[in-house]
């Protein structure tokens, strides 16, 4: 079931736009596959700036469980180029719907136990609704469209590919216009 | 004359391909330049990995193509097809 998508309105000087960067870069915009851990103080030390008034982030974990049984851990693996592309490709459509400063895209390949991290996404703005819608709509972009697939090791010593639920884009208003 | 293509192969697209991550494949004379004929070449290499297209999505060259342009997608000699079956990054 899907919900409403809510965000913040603001009350802005007329005429005043948030400082922000219009066009995808490499420079602000960090992109990252890795079988090493991941470290949400390092995404956020990389999108930290002066102009920021908010630094909004996801992390996602392997969960133990999956539909009642046990899972010992998920192993990743990326088509890392072709991830890199799409990537970007997500991002400069975040960057037509949000005022976004840096973001950060930190993805593990290999082995995730239970209770660690497998993806790290951070973005930062002038003000929060921008970096908290972003962020929401990075992570659902990410999940209908990167090329990375996980494979499930259950208890009872079974694997098996997994594939993410259908996922609406739609939802991801841009924030209203200052 | 031939035209010679890498295809590569993740996740169940790679189980079908007997753990096969990529290899060079050639579309024969006789059948056009598409990518209709390199799936096809996949399929007749890797019998199993019929069930997998159903599902998966295709990419040239670190594209997305759209399933419904197979048979109109050009395919240029040293070309990448990668099979992508449904992701779960994230």
């Amino acid at each position: 079931m899907t919900q409403p998508h809510s965000c913040c309105t603001h009350q802005l000087p007329e005429g005043y736009v948030p400082r922000h960067h219009k066009e995808v870069d490499p420079a602000y915009d960090h992109f990252l596959i890795s079988p090493e851990p991941l470290s949400l103080d390092r995404a956020c030390a990389l999108v930290r700036e002066d102009d920021a008034g908010a630094i909004s982030t996801f992390e996602g974990t392997t969960r133990g469980t999956f539909n009642g049984a046990r899972v010992i851990r998920l192993e990743y693996e990326a088509y890392d180029a072709m991830a890199r592309k799409e990537w970007y490709n997500i991002v400069s459509e975040a960057r037509s719907k949000y005022h976004l400063l840096g973001t950060v895209m930190h993805h593990r390949v290999g082995e995730v136990a239970v209770g660690q991290t497998s993806v790290i996404i951070a973005a930062a703005s002038a003000h929060r609704a921008d970096a908290i819608n972003a962020v929401h709509f990075l992570i659902d972009s990410l999940k209908a469209r990167l090329p990375i697939w996980k494979k499930e090791l259950l208890e009872d010593g079974s694997d098996a590919w997994k594939q993410n639920e259908t996922i609406d884009l739609s939802v991801h208003q841009p924030v209203l216009d200052h | 004359s031939m035209v010679e293509f890498k295809a590569l192969y993740f996740a169940s697209a790679r189980d079908a391909a007997q753990d096969k991550a990529f290899e060079i494949l050639q579309i024969a004379d006789k059948q056009p330049a598409t990518m209709a004929s390199a799936l096809e070449c996949i399929k007749v290499t890797y019998p199993k990995m019929k069930s997998v297209l159903e599902s998966a999505m295709i990419a040239l060259n670190e594209r997305y193509c759209d399933k419904d342009d197979m048979a109109s997608i050009e395919i240029k000699d040293m070309d990448t097809v990668a099979i992508i079956p449904p992701v779960s990054g994230g």
